[in-house]
C-alpha cells in the first residue's frame, strides 16, 4: 500500500520542497478522485490538479504539519471545483449548488480512504474476465468511446455498454465485500 | 438500488445520456441521499480506472505492455510516443492560426498561409523544456514503468505539413528519432530495428495534451478548432530576442477548462511568410510526468537533404525494418 501522508518519517529536517513534492506524489491519486468526481471530465480534472499543486504550494508555508496533508489540500481543491463550474458554459451534468455540496461532502470523506479503496481495486480487477479487462482498458486509457469500442470490436454499442455496465457493478459490490461493507452500498 | 439508477448514472459517465436524461439523474441526485453515494460511488470508480489503465495494470500482460511501449514507439496510440510528432502539427497549425488572426486580411493571410505551408520548405526547431510536470506515484510492485524521453534539447525538422524528423536522446543515452516522410510513420532507436507504420492516424493519439480525438492531420478543421478554443491578442511591442521588430507576437489563453491543450499560447512569426520564430507552450495537462512548459526556438531554414525524412537516412544499409501491422 502506497504510504499516506501520516506515515512520512519525521521531515522537519528536509527542505521544504522535497516535503511537498513528497506530500504531494504521495495523496495526487486521492486528490484526483475528488476532483474527478466533483468535475465528471478527465481533462478538466488533470487540468485542475495541475492548478491545484501550483496553489498548494504557493502556500506551502501556512500548511499546518499537524494536521494531515490530504485534508488540507481538499480545502483547496474544493475551491478550484466550484470556481471551475462557474466558468462552465456548459457541465458535464447540471448540479444545484447544494447537490454539488452534499457530493463534495461524500467525496471528501472517500477521499481520506483513497489507498484502501485502490487496494481494494486491484484485488478485485482479478476476478473480472478477459473481455471485461480488455473493455475497461479501452474505454479508460484512451478514453475511447462507446461507440468507437464498438466498431473496434465489431459489436454492438449495447453490448460493449453491457460489458462495462457489468464490469463497473461487479467491481463496486467486489469493493465493498473487500472493505467489509455489510450494507455495501449505503457507505459514504 | 434500482438497476434503472446504475443505468442513468452509467448512460452520464460513460456519454451516452442525452440533455433529458442528464436532467433526470440531477434531480434525483438532488433529492436523493442514497442516489449521491452510488453516484460517487461510480465516479470514484471511474477515477481509479483511468489511472489503472495509465499504469497498464488493467492489461493481462502489463511487462508485456510496457515492453511494447518502450520498444514500438509507433505501435499504439499512446500519448507519450506521439507527443513530440503532434507538437510539430501543432506547430504547423498554428502558422496558419497566426495568419487567420491577421487583422483586416485575415482570409487572404490564411491562404496565403496556407499555400505556403503546403510547400515542402525545411525549418528546424530546437525544443526547449521550461518545465517539468510532477511525476506520478507508482508503488514498487507495480512493475516497470516506460521511462519518459526527454523532449529537452531535441531538435524538430520539419518539411510542409507532413513530414518531420524528431530527434531527441534518451535517458541511457541512446538517441530515439521518429520521422515520417508524408506516407509512413517511422521510429529508429539506438541499434535497434527500424518500425514503421503506414497508419498516419496513429498521430492522433499525442497532441500535446490534447484530446486524442482531435484530427489534427486534418489542418483545416483544426484551423477552426483552435480558433474557437483560445481568446488571443498581440503582444505590444517588440520582443527580446526579435532585435529587429520584424516578427508579430500572439498571446493565446485557452477558453475552456473542459477542453485539453496547453492553457497558454505565446507565438512569434514573420508576418510575411508566416514562419514561426518560437513557439511556447505553458500549462500542458501532463500527470504522468513530462513538460508542463515547452519551447520551440527557430533555429534553422536551410534546406535538407531531400532524403531526410525518410528513415534510411538515419541508420546505417541492412537495419532491420519491422513493420507494424495496419489496423483494421
Amino acid at each position: 500500500m502506497a504510504p499516506s501522508s501520516d506515515q512520512f518519517p519525521p521531515f522537519r529536517d528536509d527542505p521544504p520542497e522535497i516535503v511537498f513534492t513528497r506530500l504531494l506524489v504521495a495523496n495526487q491519486s486521492a486528490l484526483y478522485g475528488f476532483l474527478f468526481s466533483l468535475v465528471q471530465d478527465r481533462h478538466a480534472a488533470d487540468d485542475l490538479l495541475q492548478d491545484l499543486a501550483a496553489r498548494l504550494w504557493k502556500s506551502f508555508a501556512d500548511y499546518d504539519r499537524s494536521r494531515p496533508f490530504i485534508a488540507w489540500g481538499l480545502g483547496f481543491a474544493r475551491l478550484l471545483v466550484l470556481e471551475w463550474r462557474r466558468k462552465q458554459a456548459r457541465l458535464p451534468l447540471p448540479l444545484e449548488d447544494e447537490t454539488l455540496f452534499a457530493l463534495a461532502d461524500l467525496a471528501d470523506h472517500r477521499a481520506h480512504h483513497h489507498e484502501e479503496r485502490r487496494e481494494a481495486l486491484r484485488e478485485c480487477l482479478k476476478s473480472l474476465t478477459p473481455l471485461q479487462r480488455r473493455t475497461l482498458h479501452s474505454r479508460y486509457e484512451k478514453e475511447t468511446s462507446v461507440s468507437e469500442l464498438a466498431a473496434l470490436s465489431k459489436r454492438s454499442e449495447m453490448a460493449v455498454y453491457k460489458v462495462l455496465k457489468r464490469a463497473h457493478e461487479a467491481l463496486l459490490d467486489c469493493i465493498h465485500q473487500t472493505l467489509g461493507l455489510q450494507n455495501a452500498r449505503s457507505e459514504p | 438500488m434500482p438497476d434503472e439508477l446504475d443505468d442513468r448514472i452509467l448512460a452520464v459517465i460513460l456519454g451516452r445520456a442525452n440533455d433529458a436524461e442528464r436532467h433526470a439523474l440531477s434531480e434525483t441526485l438532488a433529492t436523493s441521499p442514497e442516489a449521491q453515494t452510488r453516484f460517487l460511488d461510480h465516479l470514484s470508480l471511474q477515477a481509479m480506472l483511468v489511472e489503472e489503465a495509465k499504469s497498464g495494470s488493467l492489461t493481462a500482460d502489463p511487462a508485456a505492455y510496457f515492453g511494447n511501449l518502450e520498444a514500438a514507439p509507433i505501435a499504439s496510440i499512446g500519448k507519450r510516443r506521439w507527443f513530440p510528432a503532434a507538437i510539430a502539427a501543432i506547430l504547423l497549425a498554428l502558422v496558419s492560426l497566426a495568419a487567420l488572426l491577421w487583422p483586416s486580411r485575415a482570409s487572404a493571410g490564411l491562404d496565403q498561409v496556407l499555400q505556403a505551408f503546403d510547400q515542402p520548405k525545411d525549418r528546424t526547431y530546437r525544443l526547449h523544456v521550461l518545465e517539468e510536470g510532477e511525476p506520478v506515484s507508482r508503488s514498487p510492485e507495480r512493475g516497470r514503468f516506460p521511462p519518459s524521453a526527454s523532449l529537452d534539447g531535441a531538435k524538430l525538422s520539419l518539411r510542409g505539413s507532413r513530414q518531420f524528423v524528431l530527434e531527441q536522446t534518451l535517458p541511457n543515452s541512446d538517441t530515439r528519432i521518429l520521422g515520417c516522410d508524408g506516407t509512413m510513420n517511422w521510429s529508429v532507436r539506438g541499434q535497434g530495428p527500424v518500425r514503421t507504420s503506414h497508419d498516419l492516424s496513429r498521430f492522433a493519439g499525442g497532441l500535446a495534451g490534447n484530446r486524442q480525438d482531435l484530427a489534427f492531420l486534418d489542418l483545416r478543421s483544426q484551423l477552426e478548432e483552435l480558433k474557437s478554443r483560445y481568446d488571443l491578442e498581440w503582444f505590444a511591442g517588440k520582443s527580446q530576442f526579435d532585435k529587429d521588430g520584424n516578427l508579430k507576437g500572439l498571446h493565446g489563453i485557452r477558453r475552456s477548462n473542459t477542453q485539453g491543450g496547453a492553457k497558454e499560447i505565446e507565438l512569434w512569426y514573420e508576418p510575411e511568410s508566416g514562419l514561426i520564430h518560437r513557439l511556447i507552450l505553458d500549462g500542458l495537462p501532463r500527470r504522468n510526468g513530462g513538460p508542463t512548459k515547452l519551447a520551440f526556438i527557430l533555429e534553422s531554414e536551410t534546406s535538407l537533404p531531400s532524403d531526410h525524412f525518410h528513415h534510411e537516412s538515419h541508420h546505417e544499409p541492412g537495419r532491420q525494418v519491422i513493420e507494424e501491422p495496419t489496423p483494421p
